[in-house]
């Protein structure tokens, strides 16, 4: 194995001549070789002829190439690639763009007048009508995470949120001077909030900031904290600052958090659950590194996690989980990755079938 | 392959579709935004997750590009001018819109972090699995250990290939300091990644055009 064989010459410099003939091919050799690195990742006719009939002549190179391969596998670096859909409507856009910039097309009168004012009328009224929707519409920014996508973005007055899998936000693309600043999130998100306020005795409303669930209203000054809004329920994890935090159809005097508090509001017993959590609160929003962390979950626990961050449906079938729990971490990056951690860690089988989206956890054979 | 040798086994040839571009030549500027819309879509990516935003910028790059056809340069290399050129866009942009009027370059840069990060690939086989993960682990450990402007720096030239000077003109470097932050890079991943050649390991980035 490259890594233990490395870890053994620690003395010897790495790049020593290892092709020291033409005939011979270490590990080193094959993973900076072009042609080897384009087989590995494309299997082309002239890379795949020189390889083959190589790997023919020299049987003894086998184990070689085979781990060589496992190296360039492995190593690409994620790339973020436009969906048909968008890739098309950028290029329609940029077409209609440059088109205006163009010459004027010449107009023949084949039209009655009369049918021609009618048919402008109709226009501006339409046109009008269509403004007035988009604007009220798009006076909103929108933004939507899919199934374990983690995004980051930048709010207009530069704080920063990072949106978990499946969450929604919106706001308003222009921040008034004078209003609150405010956004409206489904979902779960992590919040850096830009601290703007000079004087505490007297506090200005743009100050101050506004995150809107469907059930509770989170007011900060410059703050960060977690919001998880999912399965009827909203908690909201404090890690910085102060937040003041008040339900959205009550009028009951709101609630002030502290760093490390947890607040969760519970749907359908209408109440709210204040801990002060014993927890760091980083476990919370561990997901932001691709992590998951479980402190004493149960079975449950743990396939609600794996819904809500990876968007894969998890069905399990193992009663030797009864009553068992766990306490770890599991990175999310890749969903295959997470099942075979699991199988390990719960000793059961954890099956991912990557087209229908289902996880499935059963006992082992 | 590179970009370049990309085109020329497609049979086009770059510096001509330049030159036919600025005369205004509509069908050369769309192929020229349609060779290189990903790319930039990729390395805006690498900046802000905002799909809007990134499609904004890019789209209003090249509109600019359209309208100033007449006075451009013909630059050696058209991937090299369009990073530039689209790097400089997305910072004015940046300061245009947000709270930082008062920032320097310099400062502007800081607070924005260029992501990268490694791909994992499944693989059925346990023991192949173990090793593949350990791999992973360890370069992606080694990489988010440097600073953004030394990733971006790694990206633009194991991945994109740029050469160094390329690299200075793009990151509105010196060639001097171009180098010296390359070199910090691998110094740092080398540090973070035990004794692993992780000289070797860059030159697998190399991304390829099928």
């Amino acid at each position: 194995m490259l890594l233990l064989r490395v870890q053994q010459k620690k003395g010897r410099a790495l790049m020593s001549n290892s092709k020291s003939n033409n005939n011979s091919y270490s590990v080193e050799d094959l993973i900076v070789d072009e042609s080897f690195i384009r087989w590995v990742k494309f299997g082309q006719s002239e890379d795949n002829d020189r390889w083959t009939l190589l790997l023919n002549q020299r049987p003894d190179l086998r184990a070689v190439v085979a781990e060589a391969r496992l190296w360039v596998e492995e190593i690409t670096f994620e790339t973020a690639t436009p969906t048909l859909l968008d890739e098309t409507a950028f290029y329609l856009r940029l077409k209609n763009t440059i088109a205006d910039t163009g010459t004027e097309q010449k107009v023949r009168r084949l039209i009655p007048q009369w049918l021609r004012v009618a048919a402008s009328l109709t226009a501006v009224l339409v046109t009008v009508l269509l403004t007035y929707w988009a604007f009220t519409y798009y006076s909103f920014k929108r933004i939507a995470t899919g199934d374990g996508e983690i995004a980051r973005i930048f709010l207009p007055d530069s704080s920063e949120v990072i949106l978990n899998a499946n969450t929604k936000v919106k706001y308003e693309r222009v921040w008034d001077k004078d209003e609150p600043r405010e956004i409206w999130i489904e979902g779960e998100g992590y919040f850096n909030v830009k601290h703007l306020n000079k004087d505490q005795n007297h506090i200005k409303n743009s100050e101050q900031f506004i995150v809107h669930t469907a059930d509770v209203n989170i007011q900060v000054l410059g703050t960060s904290f977690n919001v998880n809004t999912r399965r009827n329920k909203t908690k909201v994890v404090l890690t910085t600052g102060k937040i003041q935090l008040s339900l959205a159809n009550n009028n009951n005097a709101p609630i002030v958090m502290k760093p490390g508090e947890a607040v969760t509001y519970s749907q359908k017993q209408k109440e709210i659950i204040k801990n002060k959590s014993s927890l760091n609160p980083s476990i919370s929003s561990a997901w932001k590194e691709h992590k998951l962390i479980f402190v004493q979950s149960d079975i449950q626990q743990i396939a609600e996690q794996i819904e809500d961050n990876l968007g894969y449906k998890v069905k399990v079938n193992a009663p030797s989980l009864k009553g068992r729990t766990i306490s770890g971490s599991v990175a999310t990056a890749n969903v295959d990755v997470l099942a075979k951690v699991l199988g390990d860690l719960l000793n059961v089988d954890v099956k991912v079938n990557p087209q229908n989206k289902i996880i499935l956890i059963q006992e082992k054979n | 392959m590179s970009v370049v040798s990309y085109l020329k086994k497609s049979g086009i040839n770059e510096a001509e579709l330049w030159l036919t571009f600025k005369e205004g030549d509509v069908k050369a500027y769309e192929q020229i935004y349609t060779i290189y819309y990903r790319q930039l879509y990729n390395y805006a990516h690498k900046y802000t997750s905002d799909k809007e935003l990134v499609n904004d910028l890019i789209h209003d790059l090249f509109v600019k590009i359209w309208n100033n056809r007449q006075s451009l340069s013909n630059p050696p290399s058209v991937k090299n001018y369009l990073f530039k050129s689209f790097r400089g866009h997305l910072f004015n942009h940046i300061r245009n819109t947000r709270d930082h009027a008062s920032g320097t370059a310099e400062q502007l840069e800081m607070l924005n972090p260029f992501t990268l990060e490694v791909k994992a690939s499944p693989e059925a086989d346990v023991i192949a699995f173990e090793k593949k993960n350990q791999v992973n682990r360890l370069i992606s450990n080694a990489i988010n250990q440097l600073t953004d402007r030394q990733r971006e720096a790694i990206y633009l030239k194991y991945y994109e290939g740029f050469s160094y000077p390329e690299i200075a003109e793009i990151m509105g470097l010196s060639v001097k300091a171009t180098y010296k932050l390359i070199a910090r890079a691998i110094a740092a991943l080398r540090e973070h990644a035990g004794n692993q050649p992780i000289v070797l390991f860059l030159a697998m980035f190399r991304k390829f055009i099928v």
